[in-house]
């Protein structure tokens, strides 16, 4: 009796569900596939937003598609796709695609990523609702865009709007993958700069640093699309202000990365090659290091620098590498086949080039390189010594090269507003103009002309960045000392390297502070330490 | 109506079934002949156990990113001692990452506090930094350590 009860009770049961399919599929909200979902998608950046609800999509035309798609990690997955076509959708709406070269599909958690003409332009794009005879899942739900032959990324799930626009950036430009800008700023040196944060990656503790920080230090005409290029060429577009809340982890895996706490997984951006952020494009030289061409000069290893700069797309005759501290050095486009960019002892990107160019071409913790006009070309200058501005360079290719016997010293600087710097004897000879003094001292009431060179005390306060001092305390190898007001020391006050023509070069005394003064009084021999106070 | 009844119906079997999913899972630890204090258990803290003066172990099911994720926890009057993952089906190369000993150990934190999720570092002892890209799951990790919190604070 129980077990008629009960198969009467399954009888019913499946007669409520039948006619609730049936009422289901013919109701108002129901469609011929069963399909159903509240709301509707959004197309914007028209001239007006449309709205279509997923009902009315879901009971357009089908088709069936087999797609191919490339995880970030290379794997390749084929599903056969089954859902609307976009191009029905826009062509039932009066849009024309071809007046668009962007698009960006969004995603109900935020997800959002921008599909160039390039990518979409001979492909069908689905809105699919069927994924290898399944239905979407209710997190995917209601539609996911699905094409062939591209990356997984553009593959979006809970698809709420796609907005459409007209990009700055020319597919030809996103072709090459490289960038509108003639400034490249090395990303890592960049990033030194700047406030760094403990970033925690999966199981790492890694660093990283404010994408907006180094917007604002180094971007002047931001774009509204910004281009990121990866190692292995994978391009992603993203917005200005998308970028500005994101952070750029630096050390461990996946580094370059762009990425956020907040941003949905995909839209991270994995060994950053390039940044195009609008007139500056940053380049990590780790990346390009790691994924171009090297070269090996004098047992350093590095990014081939013709290389590098056909890879970057910048085109010009001469190029100009600009360090942290300002120091530049300019060299012809012939040059960087004898050039390479590597990671120093110092962990600073150096810019270095072989024998048969001046010394001083070398560029420490290289900040930008940049196409310039060729007005200070080193090479030019050492080479062919053509004009008046290349025999100013030859001097300094001269000084260089003078440097070969040079005694060896340094001076420490304590009090800076960055704690303390050696000054060596070879940054000095790289990084400040060495200038020239004639002293008439009175010994005995004796005469005595000398001929000093060296380098200028204010220079060298101002290559340390020391704006203001109360007073400088000047400490000789002996332990003597003798302090200085800011009145004291005028521009003939001089670390002096040589006196009439030879090198300083007694153990004790390599270099003295002379001032052009009538007595030797504030002269200090063998100056081994400058506190600023 | 009657469609409604029924689908209701259908999903009390439906959690009914999930729970006998992990009855293997919790008889295990049934066997292993600690004191149980079944007047604290809940649908959420299924068990409390009294493994030794002030050391506790509870089993907690909590709702993750694509279904529930049951975990044994121990802790003592200090701290969360040890945490496992014992059943759990979180999204592939996301949420799975919550059974990686780095995770686990990252539980493992001196507190009397609640635990609360913060997405890039840690700055505070009860703070759990979000795995990266699967902060629900973290969410519903750290839910279900804080809700053995609460049953430990009851039984001190």
């Amino acid at each position: 009796m129980r077990f008629k009860g009960n198969k009467i009770g399954i009888l019913v049961l499946a007669v409520i569900l039948t006619f609730a399919m049936i009422g289901c599929g013919n109701g108002d909200q129901g469609t011929s596939n069963g399909l159903s979902y509240e709301g509707s998608l959004t197309l914007s950046g028209l001239e007006s937003p449309i709205a279509i609800a997923y009902d009315d999509i879901y009971a357009m035309t089908p088709v069936t598609r087999e797609v191919k798609n490339v995880s970030s990690s290379g794997e390749e997955s084929i599903n056969t796709v089954t859902g609307v076509l976009l191009s029905d959708i826009l062509a039932a709406n009066n849009i024309d695609l071809s007046q668009y070269n962007m698009m960006r599909f969004i995603a109900g958690d935020g997800y959002a990523i921008d599909a160039t003409s390039d990518v979409f332009s001979d492909k069908e794009i689905i809105l699919a609702y069927e994924f290898d005879g399944q239905p979407l899942d209710e997190k995917q739900m209601p539609l996911r865009i699905a094409m062939n032959d591209v990356r997984t990324m553009y593959y979006v799930s809970n698809l709420i709007e796609i907005n459409f626009s007209k990009s700055e950036v020319t597919t030809a430009e996103s072709e090459a993958g490289t960038a509108s800008t003639d400034t490249f700023v090395v990303l890592e040196t960049a990033i030194s700069g700047q406030e760094s944060e403990t970033y925690t990656y999966y199981e790492n503790e890694d660093q990283a640093v404010k994408v907006k920080s180094l917007l604002d230090a180094y971007v002047k005409s931001p774009s509204e699309n910004v281009t990121f290029v990866a190692t292995d060429g994978f391009e992603k577009s993203e917005t200005y202000d998308v970028l500005g809340q994101g952070y750029i982890k630096y050390t461990g895996e996946d580094a370059p990365l762009f990425t956020a706490p907040d941003f949905p997984k995909g839209m991270n951006v994995k060994y950053i090659l390039t940044l195009d952020a609008g007139d500056v494009t940053f380049v990590s030289m780790a990346s390009a290091i790691e994924s171009l061409e090297q070269r090996t000069i004098e047992d350093n290893t590095g990014v081939a620098l013709d290389v590098l700069i056909n890879a970057l797309g910048l085109e010009g005759d001469y190029y100009t590498f600009t360090a942290a501290d300002g120091y530049s050095a300019e060299v012809s486009k012939a040059a960087l086949s004898q050039g390479i960019v590597h990671l120093n002892n110092s962990n600073q990107y150096k810019v270095k080039f072989d024998a048969s160019l001046p010394k001083a071409s070398g560029v420490k913790d290289v900040l930008t390189i940049a196409v310039s006009d060729g007005a200070n070309a080193l090479d030019i200058a050492a080479g062919e010594n053509t004009s008046t501005e290349s025999a100013d360079s030859s001097a300094s290719a001269d000084s260089s090269d003078q440097t070969a016997d040079m005694p060896v010293w340094t001076i420490t600087f304590d009090g800076l507003s960055d704690g303390s710097f050696d000054l060596s004897s070879e940054k000095a000879s790289k990084k400040i103009d060495r200038v020239s003094l004639h002293t008439e001292r009175k010994k005995d009431d004796v005469v005595k002309p000398e001929d000093w060179e060296g380098y200028k005390l204010n220079d060298v306060l101002a290559f340390l960045h020391v704006d203001s001092y109360n007073s400088l305390l000047i400490t000789a190898s002996d332990g003597y000392e003798m302090e200085f007001t800011p009145d004291q020391i005028d521009d003939e006050t001089i670390l002096a390297v040589m006196k009439d023509g030879s090198y300083l070069s007694e153990t004790d005394n390599r270099v003295q502070l002379v001032q052009n003064t009538e007595f030797s009084t504030s002269w200090v021999k063998g100056v081994t330490k400058i506190t600023v106070k | 109506m009657t469609v409604a009844v029924i689908f209701s119906g259908a999903y009390r079997i439906n959690e009914k079934a999930k729970t006998n999913a992990f009855e293997s899972e919790i008889s295990l630890y049934d066997t292993l002949g600690f004191d149980r204090c079944q007047s604290l258990e809940d649908s959420t803290v299924l068990r409390v156990y009294t493994l030794s003066e002030d050391n506790y172990g509870f089993i907690v099911k909590t709702e993750g990113y694509e279904g529930p994720i049951l975990m044994y926890v121990t802790m003592d009057d200090e701290a969360i001692t040890k945490v496992e993952i014992l059943s759990q089906r979180e999204t592939e190369g996301y949420g799975d990452y919550l059974i990686e000993p780095w995770f686990l150990k990252r539980l493992e934190v001196q507190t009397h506090l609640p635990l609360k999720v913060v997405k890039i570092r840690k700055e505070a002892p009860n703070e759990i930094v979000a795995i990266t890209g699967a902060t629900i799951t973290t969410d519903a990790v750290v839910d279900g350590i804080n809700a053995c919190m609460i049953k430990r604070r009851s039984i001190q």
